[in-house]
């Protein structure tokens, strides 16, 4: 393993020891030549903004970048593209927009804003687009949104999601009002429904008592986001690219927010009881608690068992590379790596403090990375996105997409714990790696 | 059980479980009505005159990538090659999930990672710094360098930089590096063309790059475009049935479809793959075969001005005919006889067709894909007695059109050509004609339902069915798989069950 750490990486590996608190590198941009995990700003900001489906969205680039985003979360959607070609980079793509805008109103006409993507080599090139949207604003009467994501911007997708985020907060929040706003209503920030889970925490808050009125970007819409700032507390989830949408709305417009999470068991529980504890909402907060748990509990004692011991390696986006250490860590099961693409140092500082000492924390692995930890340290399952996927049952390792395992459902809440329990027990005891090894 | 729960007529949801109790005959599915909630209010016909592509400015549901993308298909067809992209990050995670999710596969794509100063200052300090990361790191043999739009527009100077890297790496090195390494540039400016023509540039470029004239070898090459490694499987096959040896350019059926097989060795390389000794001697060859005209004329075309090799161009040998013209071409080079064995394979798809054909006549079917597959495809439609009524292709191209009028004077019919248009066209144009088969990728699953015509999924990409990376469907044994699948998802859609047994 020091070989490892030796290698080319600096600092971006950790290993916690049980004194003193070493920290990954971490927001930088990539080594070039690495075969990195990471992607570029217009992913992360198609990845927040694609599912407003009342929007128009224009991708002011060459065709591939709109062909790339028109695939998030697992789900396709439909995106205007510029398709700018030659004759367009080298006098300008600025006509091309105007004309894209007003045909893709004639198309839906009913939608209620746009957004304009800047892509690569529309920044390169200098295309206003800034002030295009505005004029086509004032045309419109609609709101035109620029999203300054150019793939180069900043060092990872996180700055795309900071973009979007950004965007959201100056374009649209605050734009309307809300007839009445309850005692019990609530944002979530940081869910993105993947999988469902948006409908799972809203079932699950409701229950309580407490009215979620929109959700960042999960389920969100015009009327949801541009009424956001009437709510009595904002719920945040994603700890990483989300915060700063949470702390602006504090900070704008006085609104509180709680640092939650619904994964695993006791994450569960606790957000439970602290946001019914903020409402005086203790009872019904264990009366659910109770009620799902019971529920849940057969599910579990077949499950949990067998799980017990097994090691685990995490490798995400960002914010889950800690929240999900604590999920396992209700399973029984041992953490032997953590990582993220693009974490920030709040982030790893969790990491460093949910994980057991012995464990590695990783920042930006690239292929390689992953190869090697995968190869000396053998964990029962591997958990993180497709391309990790096929690299790790190559070495024999089985692997749990998450969160993008449709076939399984949320992994959010209590009904999600099982979810997950399910899903890592299949990847732990799938009869193939067992055959796997040579026998002939 | 209470007499008083009738069951006439539909139930909705809400009805349904407002009902006392479920009657013991249970509820059938025609009792009753699931409605579909719409995602935009009602479907309103867009404005007629902004349909076709030449009169708007956008385009939606595009039927192409970029270059890159190509290029990068072809550099992962060689064995131990990374491709290394000088753009941003995203150039390189986004083409790695679209392999992902196609073959499920891991890829290896490196990335030059451009950011605000390169932007600024040009990419030369990250190129010479990549090449000399990634050699330290992987030991590649061929490192595929793909500009994007972003390097294209700076203007960095690939070759001039890539004689810079030479020099360092030979100064850190030694100039034992360069018998270990071998480079490629291939210029992609994703504002231009497609991932097919990503594709033609690249074989190009690998064959400049490294083909060699030496004593002739009588093989043939294969450049077989963008086809799964099913179908490079299937070529391999009828190869070796007339005792033919070949070689082919971006072997992806060795690097894109592999076997699992532990303990596995570090760094992770496929097995597969061409080897650059086969691209060396690629020059010495009894002829070059590009399979797809426009993905892989270009290597073809160069191997024939520089060494002579003749070039033997399209059409994708799919259905009876252009397999028939590939085969016979094979054994006019060759000198080598059509076999009995090849012969029988033709034989058994000419039956196959003989014994399905009451289901196939007439279907009016729609084509979509990249220009040869929809063309092959088309011209095998037309083979099987059905009508392709709309055909369109995501990459424009001049062949496409030709080959698909001369089918159509061939089997006397009058088709809608979309050349180069995107999806959003092709489905106004289906749901404006009765359309009872699309052929298709996944991309267009949507379109097929909306307009209630079942899809046989074709082409790239397809993502979300399993196994279709390892199914051939070039070749006659390719023909009997894509013939089973037509005439299959039609006896699934058109016909209840009581009337498709024999």
């Amino acid at each position: 393993m020091k070989d490892c750490l030796n290698y080319n990486m600096g600092t971006h590996l950790v290993q916690k020891r049980k004194s003193g608190a070493d920290l990954p590198l971490c927001s930088r941009p990539s080594t070039p030549g690495k075969i990195t995990q990471r992607s570029c700003a217009f992913y992360g900001a198609r990845w927040m903004l694609a599912p407003l489906e009342d929007a128009i969205h224009i991708v002011h680039g060459p065709v591939g970048c709109a062909y790339y985003g028109g695939a998030v979360r697992g789900r396709s959607f439909r995106v205007f593209s510029t398709a700018l070609e030659e004759k367009d980079i080298v006098f300008g793509g600025t006509k091309r927009l105007i004309r894209t805008l007003k045909e893709a109103r004639i198309i839906i006409p009913h939608a209620r804003y746009c957004f304009v993507y800047a892509t690569c080599s529309a920044a390169i090139i200098g295309d206003d687009i800034d002030g295009i949207c505005k004029e086509m604003e004032k045309e419109f009467g609609c709101r035109v949104i620029f999203v300054n994501c150019p793939g180069f911007k900043r060092d990872s997708q996180a700055s795309g999601h900071r973009v979007a985020y950004e965007s959201l907060l100056d374009g649209l929040i605050g734009q309307g009002e809300r007839a009445e706003v309850g005692a019990h209503d609530v944002n979530i920030i940081g869910d993105y429904n993947i999988n469902g889970e948006s409908m799972a925490l809203k079932s699950l808050l409701e229950k309580m008592g407490i009215r979620v009125r929109c959700i960042f970007t999960g389920h969100a819409d015009y009327e949801g986001i541009i009424a956001a700032h009437r709510v009595k507390l904002n719920l945040l989830i994603c700890q990483n690219s989300a915060r700063f949408l949470a702390e602006a709305l504090q900070k704008r417009y006085g609104i509180p927010y709680l640092e939650v999470t619904f994964l695993g068991l006791s994450q569960t529980m606790a957000s439970l009881r602290r946001i019914g504890q903020y409402f005086g909402l203790e009872r019904q907060a264990e009366k659910i608690i109770a009620t799902a748990y019971k529920a849940i509990k057969p599910g579990l004692d077949r499950l949990l068992p067998g799980l017990k011991g097994k090691k685990a390696a995490l490798f995400f986006g960002a914010a889950r590379m800690a929240s999900l250490v604590k999920a396992l860590d209700d399973m029984g099961m041992e953490v032997t790596f953590t990582g993220s693409q693009f974490g920030d140092l709040a982030a790893y500082k969790e990491a460093w403090q949910n994980v057991d000492p012995g464990a590695y924390i990783i920042d930006d692995a690239s292929e390689h990375d992953l190869e090697r930890l995968l190869d000396e340290l053998r964990p029962d399952v591997f958990m993180g996105g497709i391309k990790e996927q096929f690299l790790s049952h190559k070495f024999g390792i089985g692997f749990c997409l998450f969160p993008q395992l449709k076939c399984a459902g949320p992994y959010v809440g209590f009904q999600g714990f099982l979810n997950l329990a399910g899903s890592v027990h299949n990847a732990v005891y799938a009869p193939v790696w067992k055959l796997a090894t040579p026998n002939l | 059980m209470t007499t008083s729960l009738k069951l006439n007529g539909r139930l909705t949801i809400e009805e349904l479980n407002a009902l006392p109790e479920i009657p013991i005959e249970g509820i059938t599915y025609d009792q009753m009505y699931i409605e579909k909630e719409p995602i935009c209010p009602e479907y309103q016909a867009p404005d007629q005159d902004i349909i076709p592509l030449s009169n708007r400015s956008f385009v939606m549901d595009p039927g192409r990538i970029c270059m890159p993308f190509g290029a990068m298909w072809a550099g992962v067809g060689v064995h131990k090659c990374i491709p290394f992209v000088q753009g941003a990050q995203g150039c390189t995670t986004y083409p790695r999930y679209t392999f992902c999710r196609i073959f499920r596969e891991p890829v290896s794509i490196a990335t030059a990672s451009f950011h605000e100063e390169t932007a600024v200052f040009g990419g030369r300090k990250n190129f010479i710094e990549g090449l000399r990361n990634l050699i330290i790191r992987y030991h590649p043999e061929v490192i595929a360098i793909v500009t994007v739009c972003s390097s294209e527009i700076i203007g960095d100077d690939m070759e001039g930089f890539l004689e810079e890297a030479r020099d360092s790496l030979e100064e850190e090195f030694g100039p034992k590096i360069f018998d270990e390494v071998k480079f490629v540039i291939i210029h992609t400016p994703s504002f231009v063309g497609s991932h097919v023509e990503g594709y033609n540039r690249a074989a190009a470029a690998f064959l400049k790059t490294l083909a060699k004239r030496s004593t002739p070898n009588n093989k043939v090459n294969i450049i077989p475009g963008m086809i799964t490694p099913g179908d490079i499987r299937e070529i391999k096959h009828i190869l070796k049935l007339m005792d033919i040896e070949g070689a082919i350019l971006f072997d992806i059926s060795g690097t894109l479809d592999c076997p699992l097989r532990l303990p596995q060795s570090m760094p992770y390389y496929p097995k597969g793959g061409t080897r650059v000794e086969e691209i060396v001697d690629m020059g010495s060859s009894l002829a070059t075969f590009a399979l797809c005209h426009d993905a892989g004329e270009a290597g073809a075309t160069y191997l024939e001005k520089r060494f002579r090799v003749p070039a033997m161009i399209g059409p994708m040998p799919l259905g009876i005919r252009y397999t028939d013209s590939f085969i016979k071409n094979l054994s006019e080079i060759t000198g080598k006889p059509i076999t009995d064995e090849i012969k029988d394979e033709r034989g058994i798809l000419i039956d196959a067709m003989a014994d399905t054909f009451h289901y196939t006549m007439g279907v009016r079917v729609a084509i979509y894909g990249d220009p040869d597959i929809a063309a092959a495809a088309a011209r095998f439609s037309c083979e099987l007695g059905m009508l392709p009524a709309i055909i369109g292709s995501g990459t424009e191209s001049k062949q496409f059109v030709k080959d698909i009028w001369e089918t159509a004077h061939e089997y006397d019919f009058e088709p809608v050509i979309l050349n180069g248009s995107d999806m959003f066209e092709w489905e106004e144009h289906i749901k404006k004609n009765k359309i009872d088969l699309i052929l298709g990728s996944s991309k267009a699953v949507n379109i097929s339902k909306e307009a209630n015509a079942p899809l046989v999924r074709i082409g790239f990409p397809i993502y979300d069915r399993v196994g279709y990376q390892r199914r051939a469907y070039v070749g006659y044994r390719g023909g009997e798989y894509l013939l089973d699948l037509i005439v299959n998802t039609l006896l699934e859609s058109k016909f209840p069950d009581d009337r498709v047994h024999q």
